[in-house]
């Protein structure tokens, strides 16, 4: 049951920072 | 009746007059040329070259991938806390959605605790992911103040300078050995440092007690410095081993102060305009008075509620009078009120009272500067978001005198508005959704000690906490579960990134600007009037933007609580 949490909550702090990166891009077109 | 004010005073002067050594000491750390052995050989370590030039995206870019990493590595140390060493009692590892949220809140320089440290955290993870996290969190806020200061200092360039070296900089030149004097310190004045996890004493009454000890003094020198916050005991600073003495509680103060406050010396000193240095130190001080003043006279008025109950409300001598409900007798109220105000202007979430005991008047103080989130401000970000606003107010000004607005001899234009209302709209709403997707919550009214404004002012207060990256707990709400663990961590890292990236490009487009001369259509920005107007816009927009949540919390519940009304 931890094993899971532990790939939901990693995974959402990798999609937190890709879209970050994803969010510096995307204020260059500003 | 007098005493508290000269205290008062006193603190903000010795703060005053450490702002000019600190701020030059940090300008030299962001300008020279010279690298140290240590640094040389970091830089090796990391396999980062130290003459790269790098833009506001890549800066930025670096910023977060260090992050990101530092954060997982954080929640892989609070993931395996059962298997490491120095855990001689045991101390089990944390839930994930616990280690998530504490990850994410001490990265981005929040240190929010849904967790008592003493009874979850062993001295190896206290060491190796909470106070390790704290230098990570509070080196990357001042880097990017660097940064940011340097895009506005340079023209017609593509270039923030290294993020890297900036980083580097900052940890080895500043807060390291800073920390290393203020935990000395400590130690002289009684707060244990020792790998020791307890120790049993016998009482006064000749009963035996356990008491937790650790690397504590260590953690509290970082802890205030870096404007983090976060406790080793759950009391925090209201804890004796945390603060001893009233030596440490104004060490404390001036600690949380020391960075931020120096930082608009040093945006001077590297911009070669100092008197705008002093005017962004004035704003934030005019500010800090005014909030101080308010939960400071609001809790020496104390209420009619407490005087009916018997207690006896009336300053003297021999004890402080007022509201003394959910405060130290050491500190009182004057310690207390400066406390609650210095912790949540710089952000760093330290407590040495109970925030949810507050009359509701002082409560608008924590609450309304964690919404500012620029009355100094946290270290690094703080200047950033009061930059913010300077920008906004020439703007302001400039469209009420029909002139293009111009800051630091750069034109503002579109894109640089565009991305400052980005920035200051993404606190707010990142702030108040997450409050009201609380308030709808099924499961909210489980985790809430109070019902009615108050329950309200314990959710809002989470939330301002989480966005604002200031940590400290209102109290009265139960935030170790699921979903508060999940969103609050979402918070937090929303509210640092999406309000500072924004401002990073900011530094980047006024970089690329070519500095134009003053004419006679300038608006002078390093003058009192600017000053007056710059707190002006600030408190406006926020009071614009908060005042209906703050009218649903402690306004209504003040004017409740003068017809009586409770809300247990």
């Amino acid at each position: 049951m931890h094993a899971l949490q532990d790939l939901i909550f990693v995974s959402l702090t990798v999609v937190c920072f890709v879209a970050l990166l994803g969010f510096v891009r995307a204020l260059v077109r500003i | 009746m007098w005493l508290p004010w000269i205290e008062f005073a006193v603190v903000l002067l010795v703060m005053a007059l450490l702002v000019i050594p600190m701020g030059q000491w940090l300008a030299r750390c962001f300008t020279s040329e010279h690298h140290t052995w240590l640094e040389r050989w970091t830089y090796g370590a990391l396999g980062v070259n130290p003459q790269e030039r790098m833009t506001w995206q890549r800066y930025g870019s670096s910023l977060l991938l260090s992050n990101a990493m530092m954060m997982l590595l954080g929640y892989l140390v609070l993931r395996l806390q059962g298997g490491l060493p120095l855990n001689p009692l045991d101390i089990a590892a944390q839930s994930p959605d616990l280690a998530f949220n504490t990850a994410a809140s001490f990265i981005t320089n929040t240190n929010w605790q849904a967790y008592a440290g003493e009874s979850s955290l062993s001295n190896a993870t206290q060491m190796a992911a909470i106070t390790f996290l704290m230098f990570a969190g509070a080196t990357t806020g001042v880097a990017a103040a660097a940064g940011f200061v340097r895009g506005l200092a340079r023209s017609s360039s593509q270039d923030l300078g290294n993020y890297w070296v900036d980083y580097v900089r900052v940890l080895w030149r500043v807060l390291l050995p800073l920390s290393l004097v203020v935990a000395l310190f400590y130690v002289w004045q009684g707060i244990p440092q020792t790998l020791q996890a307890d120790t049993v004493v016998s009482t006064l009454e000749g009963s035996r007690q356990q008491l937790m000890v650790g690397p504590v003094a260590s953690l509290e020198s970082i802890k205030h410095l870096g404007t983090n916050g976060g406790g080793f005991f759950s009391m925090n600073a209201a804890h004796p081993f945390e603060n001893p003495t009233p030596l440490t509680n104004v060490v404390h103060i001036l600690s949380m102060l020391l960075i931020p406050s120096a930082l608009t010396y040093a945006f001077g000193a590297m911009l070669l305009r100092r008197r705008q240095g002093w005017v962004l130190f004035g704003a934030c001080l005019v500010m800090f008075v005014g909030f101080l003043s308010l939960v400071f006279v609001a809790e020496q008025r104390g209420s009619d509620l407490l005087a009916r109950a018997g207690a006896d409300q009336q300053w003297s001598p021999l004890q402080s009078g007022g509201n003394m409900e959910g405060k130290e007798l050491r500190f009182g109220i004057a310690d207390t009120a400066l406390f609650v105000t210095t912790t949540t202007a710089a952000t760093t979430g330290s407590v040495n009272a109970m925030h949810d005991s507050l009359t509701p008047l002082g409560s608008i103080t924590p609450l309304a500067q964690m919404m500012l989130n620029s009355v100094f401000g946290g270290d690094g970000v703080g200047l950033i978001n009061l930059i913010q606003y300077a920008i906004l107010t020439v703007f302001l000004a400039g469209m009420m005198i029909g002139r293009t607005p111009e800051f630091l001899g750069k034109k503002i234009e579109v894109r640089e508005i565009k991305l400052v209302m980005l920035s200051v709209l993404a606190h707010p709403a990142i702030m108040l959704g997450f409050t009201a997707l609380a308030v709808l919550w099924p499961d909210t009214a489980a985790s809430l000690n109070n019902r009615g404004p108050h329950g309200f002012s314990e959710i809002l207060y989470a939330y301002a906490s989480a966005t604002a990256n200031n940590g400290s707990a209102f109290a009265g709400l139960n935030a170790n579960t699921p979903f508060f663990n999940t969103t609050i961590g979402l918070a937090m890292i929303a509210g640092r990134f999406l309000t500072l990236l924004p401002l990073l490009a900011v530094a980047g487009s006024l970089a690329a600007k070519a500095t134009v001369p003053a004419g006679p259509g300038t608006f002078p920005t390093a003058t009192p009037l600017f000053m007056g107007l710059l707190v002006f816009v600030v408190l406006v927009v926020g009071g614009l933007t908060f005042l209906p949540a703050l009218a649903l919390g402690p306004v209504i519940e003040h004017l409740q609580m003068l017809l009586g009304q409770l809300y247990a």
